[in-house]
């Protein structure tokens, strides 16, 4: 899978090179597709989900996957706005946010290592916890009029540069060097492609899972002060499709829904392959509607050319995830 | 250990049952039941009580919204709280998290249970309530609708807030006076499926046409569960397209802040005018610093009070007048005997003058 560019795997670069066919060609069809404030935008709009999916990547890699975030980010994000509204210094908000996002990220992964729940039914559950606590956080009226305390980091411009790409550039980077370079990124992997040979190989599995959902649940903290500070309101649909968006970017990126293969490269180019998407779509003047079936047919795409791609790999994947959904059945 | 593990496992899957429906169906409805507004002086408290039109006894009144948890039926079941103070009654407020019909008809089988005197209910599908509608009737309860109708129920009366038709002419009137009545304008809405919000639409449309010549709706989008993110997202992207588009409307009162922001962080405050139906705590912050001028609804609060004043009448066999003089209300309420409605009065324009008035 390596290729001519050090730490891009050829799925990486299929991707990559989607995105940029998809550019090409939604500048040749909009004459309002490539200019700054365009593209602006779209970069600004796709800054949570950017964030967000990285700590996808992560739990999917692990063989998770987690559909409480958007009622996470909810929560938090209500949280962070009863601070901005009491003028708390933004610093201490943002600690805030990223320990509450973090301890809920702790709670997921420990029901699902030590309560054994299948991810997808703790995080369900979660997702309906959180969402009530929305509502009942919200008690029927909304947060709006936010002063701008956190948009310097959506809004902002540097050097000339929007400040979203610093934030996207920044987490990328730290989160590449982390699972390239530090224990934890290989403990990840190795947890994804075979759990036994990663007990074998004396890796605490479960520290690993609740890590990364720990590091997924941080991510999300930190992205609803990015929420708060683009929309400056919060209410109650607040991230109801963002684990739809995080989960299809991931997919799209090249991920294996079955663990063990993807890249945050690959993540981030899936992320903007549907941002643009959804942005040329509707530059074109096409129906709402189509927007969400075609995120839909490029997930099923996606998987589809990954299972071609990787047909011996993945029905191996698929039956020892059997055997040991079975064995736990047994415990 | 291993039976601590199960009592985890059947709490969270006590939870996840009771827990409502799943979560992204969950909110999606919420765009559904959209913003409100009426007459300017409308009961913003049951302050001024009526001593007269006192109820004869202490009836109890039940009111089943699409959903609880959004500041519009919050307003509603404060209204109704107020009337039933004034009149002497128990107004029971009863609803569910999520907008879901079936949840509607266990909600009013639980009160045909009950035996409460009278069931208002605003509806979200006719077809899953008509039957239980019915049942409650042969139960000896009175039932009628408000806020949301079946008109091909048994329901006595409609509660309505304003007329569909009002509604979409009077945003269509405000935001052609704010363009100079040309221009192209875009319109961002909540779910595609949400009946209110294309009702509304529609006659936008048809205002559009039959009286404003130079104005073009250059194109309708409709939001992910009316989210305010999609809603910020497309009319950036709207903007893009269409340069020169002069206003925005956002329906869903889900919408309303993120439309409204898009404007503000495009920079294009006074030049592209926003209007939606949103309320006033939603769009105080934005009317101040003068993205929005004005916003339509009605009072929600007003609606709520109306709501539990006809059940009362339709409790005590006393028939609704062509005019009827609600104590409480500063107007007066019309009554169209034809379709059975009971109509609180024209929308409600909310703007610099008026937005601090209100609370909901």
């Amino acid at each position: 899978m390596k290729t001519f560019i050090p730490g891009l795997s050829r799925r990486d670069l299929f991707t990559i090179g989607l995105v940029i066919l998809e550019v090409v060609i939604f500048s040749i069809v909009s004459e309002n597709f490539l200019n700054s404030s365009n593209l602006r935008s779209v970069l600004r709009n796709a800054t949570e989900l950017s964030l967000v999916s990285i700590g996808m990547t992560i739990v999917i890699l692990m063989g998770g996957i987690d559909i409480s975030v958007g009622s996470a980010l909810g929560v938090v994000a209500i949280i962070v706005g009863w601070l901005i509204q009491a003028e708390v210094h933004p610093l201490i908000i943002g600690l805030v946010a990223i320990l509450v996002g973090t301890t809920i990220g702790f709670v997921n992964g420990s029901l699902i290592t030590f309560g054994r729940i299948p991810d997808i039914i703790a995080t369900l559950g979660m997702s309906n916890i959180l969402r009530a606590a929305v509502f009942g956080m919200l008690g029927g009226r909304w947060i709006t009029g936010l002063p701008p305390v956190f948009s310097p980091l959506v809004q902002g411009q540097y050097f000339g540069i929007p400040a979203s790409i610093f934030v996207i550039f920044i987490f990328y980077f730290v989160f590449w060097a982390l699972l390239t370079f530090l224990p934890i990124g290989r403990h990840i992997y190795a947890t994804g492609n075979n759990v036994e040979a990663a007990k074998l190989s004396g890796i605490d599995v479960r520290k690993t899972r609740i890590v990364g959902y720990m590091l997924l649940g941080s991510l999300v903290g930190f992205s609803s002060l990015l929420y708060v500070g683009r929309l400056g309101s919060v209410e109650i649909t607040v991230g109801i499709d963002l684990p739809i968006s995080a989960i299809a970017a991931v997919v799209i990126g090249g991920a294996s829904v079955f663990g063990g293969r993807g890249s945050i490269v690959g993540t981030l180019a899936g992320v903007f392959f549907m941002a643009f998407m959804k942005n040329g779509l509707l530059l074109l003047g096409i129906p709402s509607l189509w927007e969400r079936a075609v995120i839909g047919f490029l997930i099923i795409f996606s998987v589809g050319i990954d299972l071609l791609i990787n047909k011996h790999q993945a029905i191996a994947k698929f039956l020892h995830l059997k055997t040991r959904q079975s064995r736990v059945g047994e415990a | 250990m291993k039976s601590l593990r199960v009592w985890i496992i059947l709490m969270l899957i006590a939870v996840v049952v009771l827990g409502c429906t799943s979560p992204t169906s969950a909110p999606t409805n919420t765009s559904a039941p959209p913003p409100p507004a009426q007459d300017t002086q409308a009961p913003q408290s049951g302050a001024e009580q009526p001593q007269e039109g006192k109820a004869s006894k202490n009836w109890k009144i039940a009111f089943i919204p699409q959903l609880i948890g959004i500041p519009y039926f919050t307003a509603m079941e404060e209204g109704g709280n107020d009337a039933a103070k004034a009149f002497g009654v128990t107004y029971l407020n009863v609803g569910s998290p999520t907008a879901n019909a079936a949840e509607q008809v266990r909600l009013m089988e639980n009160l045909i249970q009950q035996r409460v005197d009278a069931i208002s209910i605003s509806v979200l599908d006719s077809a899953s309530l008509n039957p239980v509608m019915e049942r409650a009737e042969q139960a000896g309860i009175v039932v009628y609708t408000s806020d949301s109708d079946s008109p091909t129920s048994v329901r006595r009366v409609y509660v309505a807030q304003a007329l569909d038709k009002d509604l979409g002419y009077t945003l269509i009137d405000r935001l052609a006076m704010q363009i100079g009545e040309a221009g192209q304008i875009g319109i961002i809405s909540g779910e595609s499926t949400a009946t209110n919000l294309n009702t509304w639409i529609d006659f936008m449309k048809e205002a559009v046409a039959t009286k404003y010549p130079n104005i073009e709706i250059v194109d309708i989008r409709y939001t992910q569960g009316g989210s305010s993110e999609d809603a910020l997202r497309q009319a950036e992207e709207l903007m893009t397209r269409y340069p020169d588009i002069k206003g925005l409307i956002a329906v869903a009162s889900t919408t309303v802040p993120g439309v409204a922001k898009a404007v503000e962080n495009a920079g294009k405050t006074g030049q592209v005018a926003v209007i939606g139906y949103g309320s006033p705590n939603t769009v105080r912050p934005f009317i101040k610093s003068g993205v929005m001028k004005e916003s339509v609804l009605w009072n929600p609060r007003a609606l709520g009070y109306l709501n539990v004043w006809a059940g009362i009448q339709l409790l005590e066999g006393k028939p609704f007048q062509e005019e009827n003089i609600v104590p409480g209300l500063s107007d007066p309420v019309k009554y169209f005997p034809d379709t059975k409605i009971l109509l609180l009065g024209p929308p409600l324009v909310i703007d610099a003058n008026n937005v601090d008035n209100f609370d909901f």
